[in-house]
């Protein structure tokens, strides 16, 4: 696992530009991370123990909540993961592994808008990897990378059962089927 | 709303719902589906209530919004009631002239109907289209018909008497053997007779017994349990509830994968509308049997569908398969006596108890009864969701219900059984479609997934998609999954770029020979099937990039080259602009030239090329 996320990274590491664009990305996120706890502390951590009460006491709903929280926040903080342990009596090494296992949660801030290119089969076959080239080329990022302005997070999915009107491309809650490397930009244009 | 305490009371209901339906009252039916979605039918959904309200025809119309009936590839679908007039593609332009015409004149819009590419034959009605002629739709028939989100649809067709029939004039014991005589296999993958699963969690020992919807569609490229899920949840609902009063269960659960919003919202409607109706929770139907369902939504984990690593998410851990020596029908969640099945699976039951065993068996091949869903993608003509018969051979599929492969290149095969599965050549598609034909080709059935793919697609290359795929997605918790996976991609990876080994052919083959032993579940012991079934079938591709170091699909970027035919060269600048390298520059001589040293093979400028010049060239070359 620890292996794998490891390649992930690498991979990660060689789209970028060069080690000087990954420092800046860091910087800001850690910057993001601060600015993030801070409001935390505030409005966003009572509904952090609201929705952690609705499901306090019952261990299995775990995953649940992570989701919950995801949809809310859109990633996990780490003070997040430390509430969750207290609240719910499970060590947070367990949750983290949790956490980190499963694709839908997100312990790094995401962007504004979230962006899926479905690498599936069936859009494989008809060019999603030219969709993906494109689109990581057009904001110069990696997959599962921010904008440095925080604007766009980049995901590829495995499948996002459209598969009939691949290759699709998903921003926020759009779907945009059958697209093209010469229209990723158009689509991506209509977010701000 | 009243809770039904008796079977007269569904009856009741059930023609109280349809003595007010009037069906000669036109009905516009539109596809909600997440496919047609995509293609804009919200905005056809809202062009047809504001055309209708602006002509204050709300008494007269009724639009509905329904399920997927499959035909994705000409999304949005849009029927015409009481006469069943279906229109493709349509937008929502199109709407003010389909009311005035059609609905209020009874004309047609033939622009907007179905028509042969070859004859140019119009179609008019579903049973006209050539991609649903040939099918069997039983499951998916009624798609068009439901609007998922209101029970009352699901009862007007007959909906819940499967479950009334089971409640009040079978016993347990009758609906498995039922569901035995029925020769039901798992449409998950796996193909184990549904009836003996029941039965032996329904004798194992315990107070406490589970069913469980598996509703994790994880293959890529199968997309039918989305659909059912979507588009008709209560049927896979009517079949839970038959499951869990024949192994005696009271509290069951759907687990939906995340990436599928709108069938997590569909199902999570259906379970209180039937909660509601008396369909579900205590004393339902006032038998006295008590069953109740939980929604758990996957967080995206390709391996937690596998059904013990499934039953690991639901407990709330990581979902990393169990040894297999345990059976889940005695041990499962929670070490309790578990039945999971598939979505399909359980919709196929309440057609088998309304209708028989006997009728169920009647269709299909020896060892594989009933019909299948499959879903048909990649380079074919029609796309989308199909029912056959299962005997059906591949090439019926593909061409008389696919329509053909689309575009100009020559099939190369179909890829069936998502990662787990192979790609089976071409000239072997005279092959009746059931699990064990396929499973002889070194294919599986897979969850029903069809991949066409033509000979832009390189073997290699989709051998090392579907192992990249399952690497990432392994679990890490056996040995022979982790390392295999990481050294055969390796290994495909080297000849892909041209630094092939020739042994590397053994090498892959011993290596999956060794996952397909130890491997601790069916992820890693089917993981090989793409790399064995490719060497199997296209060796000769594995042999060109190995000893010519050539790509022959011109799909392995390290192997193909571009460059630019000066003779028709317009000098227009396209590729020069859009070159992400800036490897294109401009020659004295009024023609673009790429300079190969900085060339990455993204291919951008081969697809940026204007359709009337096309002066990029690609090709693989090749080097000794």
């Amino acid at each position: 696992m620890q292996d794998m996320q490891d390649m992930q990274d690498m991979q990660n590491v060689q789209n970028m530009q060069n080690m000087q664009d990954m420092q800046n990305m860091r910087d800001m996120q850690d910057m993001q991370d601060m600015q993030n706890m801070q409001n935390m502390q505030n409005m966003e951590h009572k509904r952090l123990v609201e929705m952690i009460e609705q499901h306090e006491g019952r261990e299995e709903s775990l995953i649940q909540l992570l989701l919950d929280l995801q949809s809310e926040f859109n990633w996990i903080s780490k003070d997040a993961l430390r509430e969750i342990s207290e609240r719910m009596r499970i060590p947070s090494s367990r949750i983290y592994r949790i956490a980190s296992f499963y694709e839908a949660i997100s312990l790094k801030p995401v962007g504004k808008h979230k962006i899926s290119v479905c690498m599936g089969t069936a859009c494989q076959v008809r060019g999603s990897q030219k969709i993906l080239d494109r689109t990581e080329f057009k904001l110069n990022v990696g997959q599962g990378g921010t904008t440095r302005d925080m604007k766009f997070t980049l995901k590829r999915v495995n499948c996002l059962g459209c598969c009939a009107i691949g290759p699709v491309m998903v921003v926020d809650e759009d779907y945009h089927g059958r697209v093209t490397s010469n229209n990723v930009e158009g689509i991506l244009s209509k977010y701000d | 709303m009243v809770r039904l305490r008796s079977i007269e009371q569904l009856q009741e209901l059930r023609s109280e719902i349809q003595s007010k339906r009037d069906a000669a009252k036109p009905l516009v039916a539109i596809c909600a589906g997440t496919g047609c979605l995509a293609l804009g039918a919200r905005s056809v959904v809202k062009a047809f209530q504001d055309y209708i309200q602006e002509k204050d025809l709300e008494d007269q119309v009724e639009i509905k919004e329904t399920g997927c009936p499959g035909f994705c590839e000409k999304g949005t679908l849009v029927v015409i009631y009481p006469k069943g007039i279906y229109y493709i593609g349509v937008h929502q332009e199109d709407v003010p002239e389909i009311v005035e015409k059609t609905i209020l004149k009874g004309d047609l819009v033939d622009r907007l109907l179905y028509r042969d590419p070859e004859t140019g034959e119009r179609a008019v009605l579903e049973n006209d289209i050539p991609f649903y002629k040939h099918q069997m739709r039983h499951l998916i028939g009624k798609n068009i018909k439901i609007d998922p989100k209101n029970i009352d649809d699901y009862l007007a067709l007959g909906g819940y008497s499967a479950l009334a029939r089971v409640l009040f004039g079978m016993s347990p014991d009758e609906v498995i053997d039922e569901v035995k005589r029925s020769e039901l296999r798992g449409r998950g993958g796996g193909g184990f007779p549904t009836g003996r699963k029941w039965e032996s969690a329904r004798k194992a020992p315990g107070e406490l017994k589970y069913v469980i919807v598996n509703c994790d569609e994880g293959d890529p490229g199968a997309f039918m349990d989305r659909a059912l899920m979507e588009g008709n949840p209560h049927s896979v609902l009517e079949g839970l509830i038959i499951a869990a009063y024949a192994i005696g269960s009271h509290s069951g659960f759907i687990y939906v994968r995340m990436e599928y919003p709108l069938a997590v919202e569909n199902a999570a409607l259906a379970l209180c509308q039937a909660r509601e109706r008396g369909l579900l929770g205590e004393n339902i139907l006032g038998t006295g049997f008590d069953f109740d369902v939980t929604i758990h939504r996957g967080a995206g984990s390709f391996v937690s569908g596998e059904s013990t690593a499934l039953m690991n998410a639901l407990e709330g851990r990581v979902g990393e398969p169990r040894p297999k020596y345990v059976h889940t029908s005695e041990k499962g969640l929670w070490g309790q006596p578990t039945v999971l099945n598939n979505v399909e699976t359980f919709a196929n039951v309440p057609l088998i108890i309304n209708q028989g065993a006997e009728r169920f068996r009647s269709i299909g091949t020896e060892r594989s009864k009933g019909t299948k869903i499959f879903s048909l993608v990649g380079k074919v003509n029609n796309t989308g969701l199909v029912e056959v018969p299962m005997g059906m051979s591949l090439a019926d599929i593909i061409y008389k219900i696919g329509g053909g492969i689309s575009g100009k290149k020559g099939l190369k095969g179909v890829q069936t059984g998502g990662p787990s599965g192979g790609i089976i050549p071409a000239q072997s598609l005279d092959t009746p479609v059931d699990f064990d034909e396929l499973a002889r080709l070194g294919s599986m059935m897979g969850s029903g997934s069809i991949i066409v793919i033509d000979e832009d697609t390189c073997a290699v290359d989709l051998a090392r998609y579907f192992v990249d795929f399952l690497c990432s997605e392994s679990c890490g918790k056996c040995l022979p999954c982790r390392e295999g996976l990481k050294r055969m991609r390796e290994i495909l990876d080297a000849i892909k770029s041209g630094q092939g080994k020739k042994s590397d052919i053994q090498t892959l083959q011993d290596i999956a020979e060794l996952m397909k032993e130890a491997s601790l579940c069916a992820l890693g012991r089917t993981a090989v099937n793409p790399v064995l079934s490719t060497i199997r079938h296209f060796r000769e591709e594995y042999d060109a990039h190995i000893e010519e170091r050539r790509c022959p699909a011109l799909s392995c970027k390290s192997l193909v080259k571009y460059s630019i035919d000066p003779e028709i060269c317009i000098a227009c600048d396209l590729c020069q602009e859009n070159c992400p390298q800036g490897a294109i520059y401009k020659s004295g001589e009024g023609f673009q030239v790429i300079d190969q040293s900085k060339c990455i093979r993204c291919g951008i400028c081969f697809e940026i090329c204007p359709k009337k010049v096309r002066a990029i060239v690609k090709e693989s070359p090749g080097r000794a």
